[in-house]
């Protein structure tokens, strides 16, 4: 364009060399626009303000259909157009005999048939490979059901729940659908993500082990971890996070023996320990909590590593006590009581953190 | 893996080429879906309009024309789609207040956090906290300007009104926009 003379920044952000600019610039548009601001030095302000406008505008939230909305309008458009076209699909045998099982009961296999069909009408498409099937599991029954998808994951799914999985996940991530309560135990594929997407929240991880409680009549979604980490987001219904841009909106970093629990009804997120925190550490470690004239900072050290928890204490008063006790396998609460009674301390749990309160140790 | 060029892929789809029509699918179905939760909040009216705009893509693959902007074409039919079936078309970008919030709430990445202070950190997120105050149309059609980087006619032929006008639409969004960052922070 001319030369800007009485441009100001809602000019400038209008112009299309500016919005380029400004998005990803290169090395021409650069040196125009360093060139048009060292002719035009009073203009700095508002160029800078046009750059704010234009990055306000950009920063606008991106909301992309999931892959299994995609598969879902997909396989709708396909459906009506196999309808549009009933004449010459009617010629078909395929489907001539669907119809004649159709009209004996055979309504199954009328949808494998037709499957069957939608494929081989899609040949060589892009769709078939970028776009997974996806099938359901529910678990109507009484006890908990183990399955174990196509990537070696293995998940119980609990009674009351379903789960939603492409027979084989795509390329770039693995993404499931979970209504109810289901503990996971996901292979590790650090180039696929596993996201569990479960009523209003997001569930990122690489291989872990971890469940979700998502009923759709309970009012907290629940994030416990076992081992791993795992990354938990939340998101409004159905609007499902476009997996290239979700480190965005990643929202907790959950470690094991933590828990998300996300409040549906106010929206809210926190993080906090299980109610009763396990080991991991493995069995013959668990002699290093005999004690004898140990110092705090050691104990509380053992504990930290043992449950993966964070005891934030004061080293100076805690500087003069020492502890003599055999713990081994009272749960982590008890150990906390036992230990804060020897030294003459108190303590409390908040969120992932234990906070003891100590008095000094006078001997 | 070969990219396929729009044109390519729009002859393809008038040849009633099954592939080319899926791979315009894959290519597009994103961005409308992105576009039309910005003018509409009813997500099952958004996946019907968008399932429409496609089937009618292949019924009339015949007529359509040949050097259409494929993505222009695509955002028209989508946008007189969900006028058309919204007789109570109510402008709500928020379903509720979650979604800004959560976003409010999180914290950025260090790269993040740093481009923010680039780009005059307060003043972007006034900016931007004001940007749905504007009319929705003024909102719309600086979305399409600057997101989807439209020309003003084709902007004018998406939101049927004259280039002139969404000129002095976006004009008139920023200028509102300015003041409101100014006056109202």
């Amino acid at each position: 364009m001319k030369d800007y003379p009485d441009f100001d920044a809602g000019d400038l952000a209008q112009d299309e060399s500016f919005i380029r600019w400004v998005k990803s610039p290169t090395p021409e548009l650069e040196s125009r626009w360093t060139a048009w601001l060292e002719e035009h030095p009073d203009k700095a302000e508002e160029v800078q303000e046009a750059r704010r406008m234009v990055l306000a505008v950009l920063s606008e939230p991106e909301r992309f259909p999931t892959e299994y909305q995609k598969e879902m309008m997909w396989n709708r458009v396909q459906r009506e157009i196999l309808l549009e076209e009933k004449p010459s699909v009617w010629q078909n045998n395929f489907l001539r005999i669907a119809a004649l099982l159709l009209l004996s009961g055979g309504l199954s296999y009328f949808a494998f048939l037709y499957s069957q069909r939608n494929e081989a009408g899609l040949e060589n498409s892009q769709a078939k490979s970028t776009i997974p099937e996806y099938s359901e599991r529910v678990n109507n029954g009484k006890y908990p059901l183990k399955m174990i998808l196509s990537d070696g994951s293995s998940i119980v799914l609990q009674p009351n729940s379903s789960l939603r999985y492409p027979q084989s996940f795509g390329s770039d991530s693995r993404e499931v659908y979970l209504e109810g309560e289901a503990l996971f135990d996901i292979a590790r594929d650090p180039h696929r993500p596993f996201l569990v997407y479960a009523n209003e929240l997001v569930t990122k991880v690489l291989g872990t082990s971890f469940s979700i409680r998502a009923y759709e009549n309970e009012p907290n979604v629940i994030v416990e971890v076992r081992s791993g980490k795992v990354s938990v987001f939340a998101q409004p219904t159905g609007k499902a996070v476009h997996t290239s841009d979700s480190p965005r909106r990643e929202g907790l970093v959950l470690s094991p023996n933590q828990q998300a629990v996300y409040s549906r009804e106010d929206a809210r997120l926190t993080k906090s320990l299980f109610e009763n925190p396990s080991l991991l550490i493995p069995e013959e470690e668990q002699r290093s909590f005999e004690f004898v004239d140990a110092k705090m900072g050691d104990v509380f050290a053992a504990l930290e590593k043992a449950y993966g928890v964070e005891i934030v204490y004061d080293e100076e008063i805690m500087s003069g006590c020492y502890l003599n006790a055999s713990l081994t396998d009272e749960s982590l609460q008890v150990k906390l009581s036992l230990i804060c009674k020897a030294v003459n301390a108190t303590y409390e749990i908040m969120d992932t953190h234990i906070i003891v309160y100590g008095k000094g140790c006078t001997d | 893996m070969t990219e396929c060029s729009d044109s390519v892929l729009w002859s393809g789809l008038k040849r009633g080429d099954r592939t080319a029509f899926s791979m315009l699918y894959q290519r597009y179905v994103g961005l409308l879906y992105n576009y039309a939760s910005r003018i509409c909040k009813d997500r099952d009216r958004i996946e019907d309009c968008i399932q429409d705009v496609f089937v009618a893509l292949w019924k009339y693959r015949k007529n359509l024309a040949a050097t259409t902007s494929v993505k222009y074409y695509l955002y028209r039919s989508l946008r007189s789609r969900i006028f058309k079936t919204a007789e109570d078309h109510e402008w709500n970008l928020q379903d509720g207040v979650s979604w800004d919030d959560m976003e409010n709430l999180i914290d950025l990445s260090p790269e993040e956090e740093l481009m923010s202070i680039e780009s005059g950190d307060e003043r972007t997120r006034k900016l931007k906290k004001y940007l749905h105050n504007l009319s929705p149309r003024q909102y719309e059609a600086i979305m399409l300007r600057f997101y989807d980087e439209f020309s003003y006619e084709e902007i004018g032929e998406i939101m049927g009104a004259n280039p002139q006008s969404i000129r002095n639409l976006v004009a008139r969004g920023l200028l509102h926009l300015r003041q409101y960052a100014q006056f109202l922070a």
